[in-house]
């Protein structure tokens, strides 16, 4: 599936992610998954966990600590 | 709390001193947001420094810092132009002696979005700002997002006040910033643009601390700057301000095993010591619209951190 836009969610700890990818899927295309750049500090299995059923919609990247 | 010994306030100072003009556009200048926040500039050493206030309003800390705090210069704007030829009229009748150290910036000026007030901002040492932190509820996308989580709007609140600019912000239009997620978008926007156009100016910023005091020093350090909280005050919910955002952000929540990670801070008492979450504090509203509710402002100063 394609994956459309990267939705920024850098500096953000794993409570306004969460709501930032909510608010994000709200009206959002079903034919196009969401890419989201997570921040260092986000629990991406956590985080993956507490979108349930939405999971499939987004595709959680983390930034990289170099 | 109440620590109000040592606070000059330009309205109270004398009960003969003249009185700011404070007509229904703009933000009025005896709420005790301004109060608080003149509790902070008062501590944030400002004497001889150039001081630029994003969102001037009735000019009523432009007095308060040139009279009470020695500050150099100030420089000031706001989205909506007609508060600039009030701000200059308030310096004259409040601070005569002042009066021409304060430069304005002209015009409709969202953040400083303009040459002018970016060049103003460059010769700034701090800027100060209260900038509303709720999405206008009559925002598409934010209403979009209310109605999935089952928060219905109270009777009026698509309704806009005369200063309504001053309590709302248009949601989607600072989407682009991540705090956008918690309202803290037009905030982080500000942020953003002093760092590129004044990146060793400190800012001085006055917040509603209902998301708790933690993400918007969250929003400081992702930002850049080191957050210090310099004053605080418990101080009665706006009748008029709409809360249904904050149920909003804790409906969503709702399910995903983060929901006793975050709730708002509301409180049923002026002591701030009976705490209440959103989806209290909201079903209390809409019981008795005139219920008391009360939350935390503070003021955050925000010191530049040397770039990673
Ligand atoms: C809560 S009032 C504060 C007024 C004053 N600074 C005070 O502390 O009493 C917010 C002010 O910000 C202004 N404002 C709102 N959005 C703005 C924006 N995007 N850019 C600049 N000013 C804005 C409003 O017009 C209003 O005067």
């Amino acid at each position: 599936m394609h994956v459309a836009q990267t939705l920024d969610c850098s500096g953000l700890s794993n409570v306004p992610a969460i709501l930032r990818i909510k608010q994000a899927l709200v009206g959002w295309n079903d034919d196009v998954r969401m890419g989201v750049l997570l921040g260092e500090g986000c629990d991406v299995e956590r985080i993956t966990g507490s979108l349930g059923a939405a999971s499939s919609r987004v595709q959680l990247v983390t930034a990289t600590k170099q | 709390m109440g620590d109000d010994a040592g606070t000059e306030m330009i309205s109270d100072t004398d009960s003969n001193a003249p009185k700011p003009e404070a007509p229904e556009y703009a933000f009025d200048p005896r709420d005790p947001w301004t109060q608080t926040f003149q509790k902070g500039l008062e501590r944030a050493n400002l004497q001889g420094k150039a001081v630029y206030e994003v969102g001037i309003g009735t000019g009523i800390n432009a007095a308060f810092v040139l009279r009470f705090c020695g500050a150099a210069a100030f420089y000031g704007s706001d989205l909506d132009p007609r508060l600039i030829a009030l701000a200059e009229r308030n310096l004259i009748s409040l601070s005569p002696e002042h009066a021409e150290l304060f430069q304005p910036v002209k015009g409709a000026v969202s953040l400083i979005d303009t040459d002018e007030a970016r060049e103003k901002i460059a010769k700034t040492d701090v800027v100060i700002a209260c900038l509303p932190q709720v999405g206008d509820p009559n925002d598409e996308r934010f209403a979009a997002f209310r109605e999935e989580q089952s928060v219905s709007l109270p009777a009026g609140a698509e309704e806009e006040a005369h200063d309504h600019i001053a309590h709302y912000y248009p949601w989607t239009m600072f989407d682009e910033y991540p705090f956008n997620s918690v309202g803290l978008g037009l905030n982080e926007a500000l942020l953003r643009r002093i760092r590129e156009h004044a990146p060793r100016a400190q800012v001085v910023m006055n917040f509603g601390a209902r998301i708790g005091t933690e993400l918007i020093f969250e929003m400081f350090r992702a930002n850049g700057y080191e957050p210090e909280k310099i004053a605080t005050q418990i101080v009665r919910q706006d009748i008029g301000t709409d809360i249904s955002f904050f149920a909003a952000l804790e409906g969503a929540l709702q399910g995903t095993g983060f929901e006793k990670e975050f709730k708002c801070f509301f409180f049923a008492d002026p002591e701030g010591k009976t705490r209440l979450s959103a989806h209290e504090a909201q079903r209390l509203v809409d019981k008795d619209p005139d219920t008391p509710l009360y939350h935390e402002v503070c003021v955050v100063r925000g010191t530049p951190m040397p770039a990673a």
